[in-house]
């Protein structure tokens, strides 16, 4: 596999997905490609596409390997947070040009990005050129969904009620990615890892609700219902 | 003056600053407007190209002495291969420059055109129009210089056949065949066949005086000025015939004694005294021991060692949106016995906080106080704009001589800046989410302090830095000017003594008009002490200083006030006996021509040039007598004094053996003395 500059034509475009009955199906545009790899990572971690070649190569995957033998996701690393799928031109096409994944390929924990690049695969001498992208058109992400638990109890004689709010254990979680708002009340409130996997008893106004937001830079690893 | 000041002169060294203080103090030199008139038409003949950029010497002087000078003719005759080019003399766009313009036509042509557009003036502006004057002006050393003579005697004007030509012939001793050989030859050739005829006049004005001095590049002028005063006194309208009938005919010879206010050195002493006065006197006004208060104060630092402008900087963008301080309240706590218990403490802490709180407190704390203060110096326009308003702080609270204090005690002065900000403390009686609140903004202050005062410790090293330079480009224009102030300084310890104190005076002056009160340590002279200023800023600051120092009638006054001023301990006698040595000193060996032997020479006319009003002329005229004839000179700043020779044998003048004609200056006894501007007193 050779890594070739980015090149106008060889380009990945307006990549976007949507889920649909236990599938997860990507759709792009592109000018010219005789194949495309799919890189399928844990978004939380760095990814490049040099590094992602010495993975395939360390992993043992010929050029002509990854044409013949990746149809299906493969696992590139132990702790399976790089996955690989290689899918031609005529493929693409005749499947209007869609990528169906099913969602089982993807765990619910993990936020993943998942980035596309054109190929050109020479059959004469089994190589396969990976053209690098110029703007982050080749990337989307698969954030994780956050369920909150909210519930309220009144307080007897009082203004104010209590608001229990509990949020699911999340792997590799960044402290204040997830945050929760009072209405009525400007600030939101970031919680920290500790807050997880804990009932939470928040004092607010009894008019008030307690809802769950996603601070701005976290927004491609969370997602809030 | 006012507009002149904003004019910007773009000096860049000592030196260009320096000429033009003395370009400008001569130009303000007051003229006084008379009543002298010319009386004939008069054509002014610059003849060839040596002679023709000295007009300007001759037409200065006739315009400043005679009213009815802009009707004069000027033109300018060369000879270029067989033929005579005639240029005209046409005013600049200032009206102080002039230039040359070809014309179109024969030089007689030139010449009768030129007597007509007198002639068609009113008849009021020349009185006697039956006489033309012509005035030829001649460098000996130029080329065809015989060609140039002949054209001088043979020319007639067919305007006006009674005509009065003068030669003023420029003689060069000066060794070397195109100077002394060149004159000489020219001298032998006029003088063979003694061929003047009795309208025709020739002025020998040599630059090797009788007494042995040369006139150098630098004051050759002085004999073209001394032509423009034999025209003057030739062709007054008031004058007296009888006297002014020695000025013509024949070869004759003129000593001169020129006396002139000093301006060039009084500008060179009164700016240099400038320079160095304004430095001494802030220096002493402001350089001062400062004490850790007084510089605190001027920081503008409080008890917390906290800043003003970053306290309100602090507020205006940070503090304005930090949340309220009952938003503590929604904090999510891990029971409702823990949210009751911190609201029982007194003494509640982040720390405290954090434990009810699964570390959620400082969570908050970092998202709204700490992280906003954090982020804003990440903006690279912030900085830039805290930088400058600190820079400007700092510029406007420490003058220049304040900041060399600092620069020999920068140790004590930024263990002072970066010292810690001090927590204002806590109230037992705040309530928990007050407490929490008020911790939060102290972080966030102490995290916004750390940056802003890593900026005000580099703007106050810039400052120091800054002082430095100021301090050595100050030296340089100094310098500089005291180089140049070697070659103009003619050592007179008068000039040196009174404008140094008049300077002084100027100085003192300002600075108790600028509310001068003990402890006021601003400087008189913000312009000129701006650390901040370019070698340039610097030198337009001083050149403004000196236009306000120049408003001083002291400055403006003519020559015999300046004198009375400068010598103010000898009484009006005194003076006169002075100038008239000086002039009789100057006169003596001032005959323009140096023959190798000594020549018959008659003495026709004694002349004084010298304004109406001065005591001088009124003492003169008082005397009444007829030795001398008095000229009433519109200028102030000067007294003249010609007398007038006949040679009655010309064809005794043998230029060539002088020791100047023959480059023979082996004997240093015969060298003439060095080129000096000695003219002022």
């Amino acid at each position: 596999m050779i890594i070739k500059k980015a090149d106008q034509n060889y380009q990945i475009m307006e990549l976007d997905y949507k889920k649909k009955t236990g599938m997860v199906i990507f759709n792009w545009r592109f000018r010219e490609a005789t194949d495309f790899l799919v890189f399928i990572y844990d978004n939380r971690q760095e990814f490049n596409l040099t590094d992602a070649k010495e993975i395939v190569e360390e992993a043992g995957f010929s050029d002509q390997d990854i044409i013949n033998n990746t149809k299906k996701l493969v696992t590139l690393r132990k702790n399976r947070t790089l996955k690989m799928l290689h899918i031609g031109r005529r493929e693409f096409l005749n499947n209007n040009r869609r990528l169906q994944l099913p969602v089982n390929e993807f765990k619910k924990n993990i936020p993943y990005g998942i980035s596309i690049y054109a190929c050109k695969y020479i059959e004469d001498g089994k190589k396969i050129y990976i053209y690098q992208s110029v703007l982050e058109d080749n990337t989307c992400f698969l954030p994780v969904l956050i369920n909150a638990d909210i519930q309220y109890k009144k307080i007897l004689f009082s203004k104010d009620k209590l608001c229990i709010l509990q949020l699911p254990v999340i792997d590799g979680y960044k402290d204040g990615a997830v945050m929760y708002h009072v209405s009525g009340i400007v600030p939101d409130f970031p919680l920290p890892q500790q807050c997880l996997g804990r009932e939470l008893v928040i004092t607010i106004p009894r008019q008030s609700e307690v809802s769950i937001r996603i601070q701005e830079k976290y927004k491609k690893y969370y997602k809030d219902r | 003056m006012e507009q002149e000041k904003n004019i910007q002169k773009n000096f860049c060294n000592g030196k260009e600053l320096l000429e033009c203080c003395i370009h400008k103090l001569n130009e303000n030199q007051q003229k006084e407007t008379g009543g002298n008139v010319a009386l004939y038409p008069t054509v002014i003949i610059m003849m060839g190209n040596k002679c023709r950029n000295f007009v300007q010497y001759i037409k200065n002087t006739l315009d400043e002495n005679w009213n009815n000078a802009c009707f004069l003719q000027y033109l300018c005759v060369i000879k270029e291969d067989s033929q005579w080019k005639v240029f005209i003399l046409r005013d600049g766009d200032n009206k102080k420059t002039y230039t040359w313009e070809m014309g179109n036509i024969n030089w007689e042509m030139s010449l009768d055109n030129a007597i007509v557009r007198m002639l068609e003036t009113e008849e009021k502006i020349f009185s006697s129009r039956t006489s033309v004057k012509l005035e030829y002006v001649l460098d000996a050393t130029e080329e065809d210089s015989m060609e140039y003579f002949k054209l001088f005697q043979q020319t007639n004007n067919t305007m006006c056949p009674n005509e009065l030509k003068t030669l003023y012939l420029m003689l060069d001793q000066r060794p070397g065949d195109s100077h002394v050989g060149a004159s000489h030859r020219l001298l032998r050739n006029i003088v063979k066949d003694n061929v003047l005829t009795g309208s025709q006049t020739v002025y020998l004005l040599s630059n090797y005086l009788n007494s042995g001095q040369m006139l150098g590049d630098n004051n050759i002028w002085q004999n073209y000025r001394l032509s423009a005063n034999l025209i003057l006194l030739g062709g007054n309208k008031k004058g007296s015939d009888r006297v002014i009938q020695n000025l013509f005919r024949g070869f004759k010879t003129v000593s001169y004694a020129l006396v002139t206010k000093p301006t060039d050195e009084i500008a060179t002493v009164s700016i240099l005294a400038l320079l160095h006065g304004l430095y001494t006197s802030e220096e002493n006004k402001l350089f001062h021991e400062m004490t850790a208060s007084e510089i605190k104060e001027k920081l503008q630092m409080d008890q917390y060692n906290g800043f003003l402008y970053i306290e309100e900087l602090f507020n205006k963008k940070i503090k304005s949106k930090f949340p309220k301080e009952t938003d503590w309240k929604y904090l999510p706590f891990s029971s409702c016995q823990d949210y009751k218990k911190i609201q029982g403490y007194t003494d509640v802490t982040l720390e405290m906080a954090d434990n009810a709180t699964f570390n959620a407190a400082t969570a908050f704390m970092q998202k709204h106080y700490t992280e906003p203060a954090r982020n804003f110096f990440k903006d690279n326009n912030e900085i830039i704009q805290c930088r400058k308003k600190i820079s400007g702080i700092l510029k406007k609270n420490f003058n220049y001589f304040e900041i060399l204090y600092l620069s020999e005690h920068q140790d004590v002065l930024k263990e002072m800046v970066v010292s810690e900000y001090h927590f204002a403390g806590l109230s037992e009686k705040d309530s928990f989410y007050k407490r929490l609140h008020n911790l939060s903004v102290y972080k966030s202050k102490c995290i916004f302090y750390n940056y802003a005062k890593n900026i005000i410790k580099d703007e106050l090293e810039l400052l120091l830095e800054s002082a430095q330079n100021f301090k050595e480009t100050y030296i340089k224009c100094e310098k500089e000017m005291e180089q140049q102030r070697f070659v103009t300084d003619s050592k007179s310890e008068s000039v040196e003594k009174f404008y140094s104190e008049t300077v002084k005076e100027y100085i003192e002056q300002k600075q108790q008009h600028f509310n001068y009160i003990p402890d006021n340590y601003s400087t008189t002279f913000p312009e000129v002490f701006s650390v901040s200023n370019t070698k340039e800023e610097l030198l337009q600051a001083v050149w403004n200083e000196y236009l306000g120092l120049i408003k001083n009638n002291i400055y403006n006054c003519n020559f015999e006030q300046e004198l009375a001023n400068r010598m103010n301990k000898v009484n009006e006698n005194g003076r006169h006996k002075f100038v008239s040595e000086e002039l009789n000193k100057r006169l003596r060996g001032s005959i323009r021509i140096k023959n190798n032997i000594e020549i018959p020479m008659v003495k026709t006319g004694c002349y004084y040039l010298v304004n109406a009003n001065a005591e001088y002329a009124r003492t003169l005229e008082a005397a009444g007598s007829k030795e001398y004839v008095l000229f009433d000179l519109n200028r102030t700043d000067c007294i003249e004094q010609l007398e007038i020779y006949d040679i009655t044998k010309p064809e005794q003048l043998h230029l060539a053996g002088t020791g100047a004609g023959d480059g023979n200056y082996d004997n240093k006894e015969s060298r003439p003395e060095l080129p000096d501007n000695g003219t002022g007193l």
